[in-house]
């Protein structure tokens, strides 16, 4: 029996090492990017000579507009969604009707469009309707592109409330609004704000789509820091400038895991 | 069911309003904004150069040898990529499919981060590969090496770094699989006497085999179209796909010719994709009626 347990406790330990390891690769693309911006120098190097928050002093005051254009970009693409998935997931979870599946499939078709692709077919329709460089045009490609991960918690949400409640209050004489305002929309409320914030982690930081469609007007950050990577290198002012947008995007995934529960993650993935 | 049980006229009209209203927004926009570019690039492609219409740009793209070069080191990253990915994540996949511990849920959450941000895999691969960089002054300080190993720029990095970026794209479909085999198969198994590599071997290598096939086709659809990563890591003699369809349209955009090549990703892509949802559909079904 005692090599039993010892099997088992050599087994618990292997599994433990081998995710930790994992997850600590996956940790390390974070925790690098963050770490270089605090180095001191011109360039570069590992270990570093000193550390300083200067770098952040020193970040371009091209990125901070540019930050600003992903913010609005992201949060403007997470609402156009949020909009259009309510209605269609309320249909796809309450009726049962001939077509389901096909819509079903068509409305996660933008995971198995790849982004090079859509992109281009978007440049091309853009430049017939003169919609390149502008706001709403980058805004209806990443509504598109982040569409998917939208409709995932919505939909899980709708599913997890009872059609019994919005009946009950139907039948104490509220109106359609009123069961919409005061039943539904509290009860999905998480799922929505779960697919509003993955949305806008996404919109935020979507670069293949934008960088075929954005101009001067419209410079969001993840294609600034492409131009800055091409033009000068990796510079700890340019890490500084990674490490605001990652921090943007951890403090999102913390809300979205931490405060409104991971339920709504599962499967985020088709 | 509701809607079915009371069957009157009126009642009909109205469950047709109830449906196809709250639907008509979402796919009207999916109708303008991803089906229509879509069908705009297929036109595109089928303009041959001499103004007619055909097949012509296909042909050239297989009788190119530099595009069909381009083809095979997009396909081979990929797959090397797939490779790898299938390797990491079936422990992965068991694991969350199995144990709800707070580790699996560390695992979960930290499987979010490559999905949100090829760019920032590609920079970190940078910072950790550049000859002064994390990894090199590592190996510098144990007195692994003298001189700095030149990674950056090499294969193995590019397919390490597809391989980060997809790993999400393989755990998902592996865990659904896994989810769907009984765990009482795999005690049955050991109270007989299976070691732990048996049970491997014998319950749920064969009973994931549809599981694997569909994670291989998902990841390896999402792989091939992979546009940050290459643009960032790779180098000259590595040619990809998404790379040209790119600079294709940087100066003075040749319209037939990147079409033509962003058809060719689109049907690979988007075929593999529809083949994993076709082969995933029944164990999800299982799934939903289990629950």
């Amino acid at each position: 029996m005692p090599s039993v347990r010892r099997t088992r406790l050599v087994g618990r330990l292997l599994w433990g090492l081998y995710l930790g390891a994992l997850v600590a690769g996956l940790w390390l693309i974070f925790f690098l990017l963050f770490a270089h911006s605090f180095f001191e120098g011109v360039t570069l190097e590992f270990p570093p000579r000193g550390l300083t928050l200067e770098n952040y002093f020193q970040i371009s005051s091209a990125f901070f507009p540019a930050l600003r254009v992903s913010l609005i970009l992201g949060l403007c693409a997470g609402l156009l969604n949020v909009l259009l998935a309510i209605p269609a997931c309320y249909v796809l979870s309450r009726f049962e009707f001939p077509g389901k599946d096909f819509i079903n499939t068509v409305l996660v078709a933008p995971n198995m469009v790849p982004a090079v692709s859509l992109a281009l077919g978007l440049l091309a329709l853009y430049s017939r309707l003169g919609a390149i460089d502008t706001f709403w045009g980058l805004v209806s490609a990443l509504g598109i592109i982040t569409m998917p991960y939208m409709l995932r918690p919505v939909l899980a949400a709708f599913n997890e409330m009872d059609p019994a409640l919005e009946e009950a209050a139907r039948t104490l004489g509220a109106g359609r609004w009123r069961v919409f305002l005061s039943v539904t929309l509290p009860l999905i409320g998480p799922g929505v704000l779960a697919g509003l914030l993955l949305s806008f982690i996404i919109g935020f930081n979507e670069f293949t789509v934008i960088i075929f469609l954005y101009g001067p007007k419209n410079l969001p950050a993840s294609v600034w820091l492409w131009n800055m990577l091409f033009m000068y290198g990796i510079t700890p002012q340019f890490a500084a400038a990674v490490a605001i947008m990652q921090l943007v995007s951890f403090a999102v995934l913390f809300v979205l895991v931490g405060v409104i529960g991971r339920r709504y993650l599962q499967g985020v993935v088709f | 069911m509701v809607e079915s049980a009371a069957g009157s006229i009126s009642r009909k009209r109205s469950a047709w309003f109830g449906v196809v209203l709250p639907l008509a927004p979402a796919l009207l926009y999916y109708l303008v904004f991803l089906v229509y570019p879509i069908l705009v690039l297929g036109q595109y492609s089928l303009q041959e150069r001499g103004g007619g219409i055909g097949l012509g740009n296909y042909a050239q793209f297989f009788r190119n040898a530099g595009l069909r070069r381009t083809l095979t080191n997009t396909l081979t990253i990929a797959a090397a990529a797939t490779l790898l990915d299938l390797v990491l994540a079936y422990p992965v996949a068991y694991y969350l499919a199995r144990r709800r511990t707070w580790l699996a849920d560390v695992v979960q959450v930290s499987l979010l981060i490559p999905l949100y941000g090829g760019l920032y895999v590609a920079f970190a691969f940078m910072l950790m590969l550049l000859p002064n960089g994390f990894l090199n002054s590592l190996l510098a300080l144990l007195h692994v090496v003298d001189q700095p190993l030149s990674l950056l720029y090499t294969y193995p990095t590019l397919i390490a770094a597809f391989g980060v970026y997809g790993l999400p794209f393989m755990v998902y479909p592996l865990r659904a699989a896994i989810q769907g085999i009984d765990p009482a198969m795999e005690e049955a198994a050991r109270t007989l006497g299976a070691g732990g590599w048996q049970v491997f071997r014998q319950i749920l290598l064969p009973m994931s085999r549809v599981g694997m096939v569909g994670g291989v086709l998902l990841n390896f659809g999402w792989n091939v179209a992979i546009f940050s990563i290459p643009l960032v890591l790779s180098f000259k003699g590595a040619p990809f796909l998404s790379l040209d369809i790119y600079f294709s349209t940087r100066y003075g955009i040749r319209w037939s010719y990147a079409a033509t090549l962003s058809a060719v990703l689109f049907c690979i892509t988007f075929g593999l994709s529809y083949l994993y949802l076709v082969l995933a559909r029944p164990t999800r079904t299982v799934r939903a009626e289990g629950e």
